[in-house]
């Protein structure tokens, strides 16, 4: 337990603005690489820039506004506290628009895992995700505790500057998320957005509604755990900006990776024909999962993420760069979690699980 | 080794080289197959063959793009056989010329997958029925190719065509089924599809092949691979604008000419045509199912010699009538199972209730 965590934590507390304020002065410096780090890789893209990428996100603001208003102070605090323009820090929480609807090339993408009390042997509720992105934004990543005045506390792990991406709180909620193409995007709520908001939630109900009420910009894989006196469940919303499947486990079992599982003629998937590894990832993780039903463990999670399946490259769930390729395209597992809600710990390992291991912690120690 | 039921074409060397060997070594194999499919295509769709050439011209801009290393192949065909480039252009896309006149099918194909947890030993195994017009019958020729640049191949195809059935030295199998649908366009065909396939190194990007190609027609592509860390088959039903992705059923996989995944973007022109596809492959299920964890190659072989819609074209084990036209009758013109572990291939010419299946090991090149 005394193992360092792999990733810098950086604690706030207060109100939205102050929670931002604090976040942003805390990482001064790694905001700034971060903005030097999409600055690159938007201007390494042909149909996308950094200036862009500026001028398209001052769009969303009033969708962000009216949809979630305490965002948008803590993104102020953020800036106030990082130096930086308010617009560079919504630049970095919508990059996940930006990236996809310039995507024309290649790339790989997150594979997210949840087994139910009845499929565990602790018969605790398990969630689990490695988290792939280009390798140029694991330097980014840290881990971010927020003791929230008006609502449950949360720890997550995400890219500096980023209100939100994968974590718990101290409600029982988790969400953990995966890149969906489709067509049919447009000026709405950002997906980082959405996310934020689930982790203010405080039952299952509300996280649902969080994503089906939201007008979205993007598409996105939405897997929401819970745990609470009444029991546990798990969701998964595959959203698209007008449209949406639900998917409850399978006797327990749940794998998602980032392709629209539940054939919708609303929705036009475009990530199979650029990589068809989730298609292999999904079923390969669902396969794996399926073989250990009753008896799936936290170490049994971990083996499923550190699979091979497609060789030691970058399509298998445990992903690793592809040297040959351009290191813009360089897709990585930058990092890995297994997450206990019931038994309030989260096991994270930087970089691909096969060879790095994993750190674990209790919700309360990290808090 | 046994005497394999087909004539073994072994090349070696570049896209062209293995194109140019093929070519010289089956010069009259590829001159009986312009033949018979000048007279399939006047008989079966009233098409001259000339136009066929004009038509087959189209499609070279979208193979060029996506595969040039088959135009390079087929040009070395070509050159090897002392044909012009048109006829055997126009052999690779045979498939797409017939069908989309909706030639109106009385039999087609099945192909089935097991994958190590329904097999007994643990084995990946693949297999077809490879139902065709009985004139087909004399063309088909074992292509085993060690390639300079990729893996190595065996595979099964008519005379003068660059991809077909088969397995490679890097793990890959794919078998094949016709499909009929609406939309379908120029573009990539079928037989090139196949062709890239088996030179891809990964299930993952033989699945890329299928999905990032402008398909020109629909087809089913059943893919399977064994590689260090496990063995996968997958299916893919694919239209020329959209496809469904099928894995099997606890270890086993049936298919046959129809999609069997409703899809609102996808009209499937099949079933009306020949109705036997939807009881092929009900019945291959049915009887894979009923072995589930104990299937081994004597039980696939059983199943490939079911008469369920007697002694006919209709069923799985397809027969011709003697009294009808050989360009017109359908019959299983091969038969065979790969056994990915073992690197082997067992395989029967014509229908496989009454001829023996031969097996081949390709140690050499594998």
């Amino acid at each position: 337990m005394n193992k360092q965590l792999p990733f810098p934590i950086i604690s706030v507390a207060g109100d939205a603005y102050q929670r931002g304020y604090q976040y942003g002065s805390q990482c001064k410096k790694l905001i700034a690489e971060a903005v030097n780090t999409y600055h690159k890789i938007f201007n390494a893209k042909p149909n996308m820039s950094w200036q862009k990428a500026l001028r398209l996100a001052a769009k969303f603001t009033s969708a962000i506004e009216e949809y979630d208003p305490l965002a948008m102070d803590e993104m102020r605090g953020i800036a106030e506290g990082a130096e930086q323009a308010f617009a560079h820090i919504l630049a970095l929480n919508t990059r996940y628009e930006f990236l996809f609807l310039a995507a024309a090339e290649e790339f790989k993408e997150c594979t997210t895992l949840a087994a139910m009390p009845e499929a565990t042997s602790s018969r605790h509720l398990l969630m689990a995700e490695n988290w792939d992105l280009p390798s140029t934004i694991q330097k980014l990543a840290i881990i971010l505790k927020e003791k929230q005045k008006d609502g449950p506390d949360i720890v997550q792990i995400t890219e500096a500057g980023v209100i939100s991406k994968h974590g718990f709180n101290s409600a029982g909620i988790c969400i953990l998320g995966n890149a969906l193409v489709s067509d049919g995007w447009h000026f709405g709520v950002p997906k980082q957005i959405i996310v934020r908001r689930i982790l203010n939630q405080e039952s299952l109900a509300d996280a649902i509604k969080v994503v089906l009420a939201a007008k979205r910009a993007s598409s996105g894989n939405y897997m929401i755990g819970y745990t609470g006196d009444d029991g546990s469940d798990v969701v998964d919303i595959e959203a698209a900006p007008d449209y949406y499947n639900i998917i409850w486990p399978d006797n327990g079992i749940l794998a998602h990776a980032n392709h629209f599982s539940v054939a919708n003629p609303n929705i036009k998937d475009l990530f199979p024909p650029l990589d068809p590894g989730s298609l292999s990832r999904e079923h390969r993780a669902f396969r794996l999962l399926a073989k250990a039903r009753g008896n799936v463990d936290i170490n049994t999670l971990k083996n499923i993420l550190s699979d091979h399946f497609d060789k030691k490259g970058p399509s298998s769930i445990c992903c690793h760069v592809d040297p040959h390729l351009d290191e813009s395209l360089q897709w990585l597992t930058i990092a890995s979690l297994v997450i206990d809600l019931d038994g309030k710990t989260m096991d994270i390992a930087k970089g691909p699980p096969c060879e790095n291991k994993y750190v674990a912690r209790t919700f309360e120690d990290i808090m | 080794m046994q005497q394999a039921p087909f004539p073994i074409i072994s090349v070696e060397g570049d896209a062209y080289e293995i194109g140019y060997q093929y070519g010289s070594q089956c010069k009259k194999l590829i001159e009986e197959a312009i033949g018979v499919y000048r007279k399939l295509f006047k008989t079966v769709i009233g098409l001259e063959w000339e136009t066929a050439l004009s038509s087959s011209r189209k499609f070279t801009p979208s193979i060029e793009e996506y595969d040039p290393a088959g135009m390079e192949e087929m040009r070395g065909v070509a050159k090897g056989s002392g044909q012009a480039f048109d006829n055997i252009l126009a052999l690779n896309l045979r498939y797409e010329l017939v069908w989309l006149k909706g030639a109106g099918g009385l039999g087609e194909c099945t192909a089935l997958a097991v994958t190590p947890e329904a097999s007994s030993p643990k084995r990946m195994l693949m297999a077809e029925n490879w139902d065709l017009q009985c004139a087909v019958k004399k063309l088909p020729v074992l292509l085993k190719q060690k390639r300079k640049n990729g893996p190595n191949v065996i595979q099964l195809a008519e005379a003068g065509v660059i991809g077909r059935h088969g397995f490679n030295s890097a793990g890959v199998c794919v078998v094949a089924n016709a499909m009929v649908s609406d939309g379908w366009q120029v573009g990539v065909p079928m037989q090139i599809i196949l062709h890239k396939i088996l030179n891809q190194e990964s299930l993952v990007d033989a699945m890329g092949a299928v999905l990032a190609a402008k398909r020109a027609s629909s087809g089913n592509y059943l893919i399977g691979y064994t590689g260090s860390e496990g063995s996968d088959a997958v299916d893919i039903e694919a239209s020329p604008g959209s496809y469904n992705v099928l894995w099997p059923d606890n270890g086993i996989l049936a298919h046959a000419n129809h999609f069997s995944v409703a899809n609102p973007e996808i009209k499937d022109l099949f079933p009306p045509m020949d109705p036997g596809s939807l009881h092929r492959e009900h019945r291959a299920t049915t009887l894979l199912a009923k072995e589930r964890g104990n299937i081994d190659v004597d039980a696939i072989k059983k199943i490939l010699r079911n008469h369920f819609d007697k002694k006919r074209a209709w069923s799985i084990c397809s027969h011709a009538d003697p009294k009808c036209d050989e360009v017109l009758e359908w019959m299983t013109i091969a038969s065979y199972i790969f056994d990915l572990q073992a690197k082997t291939m067992h395989i029967a010419k014509g229908p496989p209730c009454e001829n023996e299946y031969v097996a081949l090991t390709f140690e050499d090149i594998f």
